[in-house]
């Protein structure tokens, strides 16, 4: 009797187990220390997020093939690098694209990609164990970060409010937290729900 | 107003029509070539061969998906982008709202998208004035598009349209698309009155108590939940699910990019063991006062 009621109990654990649906990608909390990561750029640079205290820091994920990306790529994503890196910003682009998946891709062929879109980004990182994607909780393509100098992470979401790309009605929200922090005001929107393709992780 | 995909059309099709077009083939055959290769199949039905004046009418937009092909619901979950409908109707023709059949999970490692694979079929409930004239022929138009995706994603766009003439009497069935239409009624969410639902969130979870009609004795396997809203669930915890002495509870992680609540929960709850008596009707739809403790 007592085993049989064991079992039961075994079995009941077992169903709460089976109902529970798996855990993936944690979503990376605003007003917290950002994840810390080290990884090497296309071009062999260091870029660790430890030492880039004292700057801003803008992570951008990227697949070259999503639709989404492309539309961003038209012009506007290449001007919002450039605006940003020129004032200081270091802007890392990070495509978590497993290897054999869509959107991955070698060394030489993100350069070639970064020729090709004239990519104006501090640096490239390719990320195709998913580790920085996963800390972050980057869940599509484009999905958008900043932190302040100080690294704490101040936004997380949506490259701006217009999924559908009607782009004279868009708030770009990169650009609003880029600009609060060097005016030194507060990040007037610091989350909201990404948008686009999902990220291929392995 | 209409809704570009960022005014771009899908970069494979544009390819494919040059490719076409360098094999010399004739202009009027490369629309259909192109629209056959598209992973997605567009098409306007309709639940009679005729409008009667006065006599409202159900449209449905089908869509087809080649095999490991999807497309989004009207929340598209962690990725992707909804499916639009923009209807062009003619004098004398309203539409109704649009109404989405319950989406599947679709699940990508570490993400979860809400969508469909196979067919899906939006059904709209059209409106006929009295004053239509029996003999003319009307143009429902729609304009639909859509992402899709498997592991890469294309998006697409079509201007659909069905001719139907207006005729008076009983309406002209046809019969297998009668029967199409039970079939897609059948997979709308349905308000289920028996049913009580209590929705509390705090800042880490939504919770349900889910409290079955009196005199409802089937149990009930694993309960989905999906939001309407976009952005309110953290896929990457994980959602808690069983029974109680009361019913059924539900726990569902909150997403930390959404921190402004609704008042009001609205979407989808879904069951494989049906709501109903028969269980025949496997969605349920929600939309109850979220009481949000700070």
């Amino acid at each position: 009797m007592i085993k049989h009621s064991i079992l039961i109990r075994v079995l009941m654990a077992v169903a709460i187990i089976l109902a529970t649906i798996p855990a993936g990608a944690e979503e990376a909390a605003v007003n917290e220390p950002a994840p810390l990561f080290s990884a090497q750029d296309i071009l062999g640079t260091n870029y660790s997020l430890a030492d880039l205290k004292g700057k801003i820091v803008v992570l951008e994920w990227f697949n070259h093939g999503c639709p989404f990306v492309i539309r961003h790529y038209g012009g506007h994503m290449q001007e919002l690098q450039k605006t940003y890196t020129a004032k200081g910003v270091v802007w890392l682009s990070i495509c978590s694209s497993a290897e054999g998946k869509q959107g991955y891709q070698t060394v030489d062929q993100a350069k070639a990609t970064v020729d090709a879109k004239g990519i104006a980004a501090t640096a490239v990182i390719l990320d195709p164990e998913g580790e920085i994607g996963l800390k972050y909780g980057a869940k599509t393509t484009p999905h958008m970060f900043v932190i302040d100098p100080q690294g704490v992470l101040v936004y997380n979401g949506a490259i701006d409010d217009s999924p559908r790309g009607d782009a004279a009605a868009a708030r770009n929200y990169v650009r609003a937290a880029a600009d609060a922090l060097m005016s030194g005001q507060p990040v007037p929107v610091q989350t909201s729900p990404p948008y686009g393709c999902s990220v291929k992780y392995k | 107003m209409t809704h570009r995909f960022g005014g771009r059309p899908g970069l494979a099709l544009t390819c494919l029509t040059m490719m076409l077009m360098l094999s010399g083939s004739e202009a009027a055959g490369i629309d259909a070539a192109v629209r056959a290769n598209h992973p997605v199949q567009a098409e306007l039905i309709a639940s009679a061969a005729d409008i009667q004046p006065g006599r409202p009418f159900w449209i449905g937009v089908r869509l087809r998906m080649d095999e490991n092909w999807h497309i989004y619901w009207m929340n598209p979950g962690d990725s992707g982008l909804a499916t639009a409908v923009e209807w062009r109707l003619p004098q004398g023709i309203t539409a109704g709202e649009l109404l989405w059949p319950y989406p599947q999970r679709i699940e990508t490692p570490s993400l979860v998208s809400f969508g469909y694979e196979g067919e899906a079929v939006l059904l709209t409930q059209m409106r006929a004035d009295a004053t239509l004239s029996p003999g003319d022929v009307l143009i429902i138009g729609a304009r639909v598009e859509w992402l899709a995706c498997r592991e890469e994603c294309l998006p697409g766009e079509e201007e659909l349209v069905l001719e139907l003439p207006v005729r008076a009497g009983s309406p002209s069935r046809k019969g297998l698309l009668s029967e199409e239409f039970t079939a897609a009624r059948r997979k709308l969410p349905q308000n289920m009155p028996g049913w009580k639902v209590n929705a509390r969130a705090d800042t880490e979870h939504i919770r349900l108590q889910i409290v079955p009609p009196r005199g409802f004795t089937r149990a009930m396997e694993r309960m989905l939940f999906f939001p309407a809203m976009r952005g309110l669930i953290d896929h990457g915890r994980a959602e808690t699910f069983r029974k109680t002495d009361m019913g059924y509870f539900l726990e569902i992680p909150r997403s930390r990019l959404t921190r402004k609540l609704p008042s009001r929960l609205a979407g989808v709850l879904f069951s494989d063991s049906g709501w109903d008596a028969e269980g025949s009707l496997k969605a349920l739809w929600l939309d109850a006062p979220l009481h949000i403790r700070k």
